[in-house]
């Protein structure tokens, strides 16, 4: 009460030496005799202190090694010199990617809505795969298969919960060249890349607990779409060829991923 | 010339990864969102790292482009679709709570801090735990000085309220 407002910036800009030599004179002067101004000073002082002392503590709960692997992915696929440029497009668009499955798990409302549970959300993230397929060009997947693409699988397979390798996702020679996890709303998301002839397919999947779905096929921004739901997990093919192209491969891979 | 500001950003960024993360989840309030929020960062500062000009502040550019991801990308398209503005304050101090329980007093000095309005918050972290000054924090913030030293006083103005910062 014997202190304001006005004199708490003061005594901040005190603390933290902001204060010009003037200023801090005339306060210095003040503070001498003032023990209500005393009391105050220690007190914002203190508030400092253990800020500090708590964001340092919370320094060292930092994911550390999560970070740090995808730091090197992230650096792995930008070589320092000479980079090919369909590397440096597929760097943008895993940004561009992380930063749509991001934005779109802050706008679905994590931290209100139920999990997974109603029509909105299960669309949501297809959704999200259909803006960011939009990005795509053939190089996307790659020049080649990927060198570790059994690894990729492998990964895939224990994030999803479900068994996925190149024998059960290769159909004819439609077949698997990446497979990469993305993330949609805090729930593992996992893409595998394919060429259909020289046009980029994507096989998403999700687990996010959604309920069981039949096939359904449509055409969304130019693109052919197939969903269903089985075992707690979202599937969607998704590329620009033939409906009735799509819904084979579609129906193929759901028997053989089954 | 932009060679050695690639090497540098590139060799950089480790050194930074813990301090973009807290700074991220200060932001955001939770940890998965503050892993991406980091990783985004990377991405495109590695990607502009011709633009980071050598023999300045590394911290203080990573910084700069996390700010402007969370706030023009991440945050502009939440609001948009019309959720309004999340308050950090609750995770922030749950997650804090959750992995800090060596550190009672610690945890309870982040719910404190957490219930902060959220411009008050990114001002203390910014100049009582990054040590920028009031002038740093203001052009990051693109506010006057006035404002960062006002934020700064209201800040601890509360801290002082709560039991565990009570006490010199």
């Amino acid at each position: 009460m014997a202190t304001s407002e006005d004199d708490d910036r003061k005594l901040t800009a005190y603390l933290d030496g902001e204060l010009d030599e003037v200023e801090r004179a005339a306060l210095d002067a003040q503070l001498a005799t003032d023990a209500t101004l005393r009391a105050r000073l220690d007190a914002l002082r203190a508030a400092a202190d253990h800020t500090r002392a708590a964001f340092a503590a919370l320094l060292e709960t930092a994911p550390l090694a999560d970070m740090r692997t995808r730091l090197d992915a992230a650096l792995a696929a930008l070589p320092a010199r000479a980079a090919p440029p369909w590397r440096q497009r597929a760097a943008a668009i895993a940004a561009a990617v992380a930063i749509v499955a991001f934005a779109a798990g802050l706008s679905a409302g994590r931290w209100s809505a139920s999990p997974g549970d109603d029509v909105a959300d299960r669309d949501d993230w297809r959704r999200a795969v259909v803006e960011y397929m939009a990005l795509y060009t053939p190089e996307s997947f790659g020049e080649a298969v990927s060198p570790q693409l059994g690894e990729e699988l492998a990964s895939l397979s224990r994030r999803l919960d479900a068994p996925l390798d190149v024998d059960r996702l290769k159909i004819d020679d439609f077949s698997p060249r990446r497979a990469e996890l993305l993330q949609y709303d805090g729930a593992p998301l996992g893409q595998i890349g394919y060429l259909d002839g020289a046009t980029p397919v994507a096989f998403c999947i999700l687990r996010d607990g959604e309920p069981d779905a039949a096939l359904a096929t449509s055409s969304q921004g130019g693109f052919a779409v197939a969903s269903w739901a089985r075992g707690g997990r979202g599937f969607m093919l998704i590329g620009k060829i033939p409906i009735e192209r799509l819904t084979t491969l579609a129906r193929s891979l759901k028997e053989k991923t089954g | 010339m932009s060679n050695g500001a690639r090497e540098e950003v590139r060799s950089g960024l480790e050194a930074h990864l813990a301090r973009l993360w807290r700074y991220a989840l200060s932001l955001s309030g939770a940890r998965d969102v503050a892993e991406d929020l980091v990783q985004a960062t990377c991405v495109r500062a590695i990607e502009r790292a011709d633009q980071f000009q050598p023999g300045t502040r590394l911290d203080h550019w990573l910084f700069a482009i996390l700010r402007s991801i969370w706030f023009n990308e991440s945050r502009a398209r939440r609001v948009r679709a019309g959720q309004g503005v999340l308050d950090a304050g609750e995770a922030l101090s749950v997650d804090g709570a959750h992995e800090i329980e060596t550190n009672i007093s610690a945890a309870q000095v982040l719910r404190a801090i957490g219930a902060l309005p959220s411009a008050q918050r990114e001002t203390v972290l910014l100049v009582y735990v990054e040590g920028h000054t009031y002038r740093e924090a203001a052009e990051l913030l693109d506010v006057p000085i006035g404002t960062v030293m006002s934020r700064l006083a209201a800040a601890r103005a509360t801290l002082t309220r709560t039991p565990e910062t009570k006490d010199a």
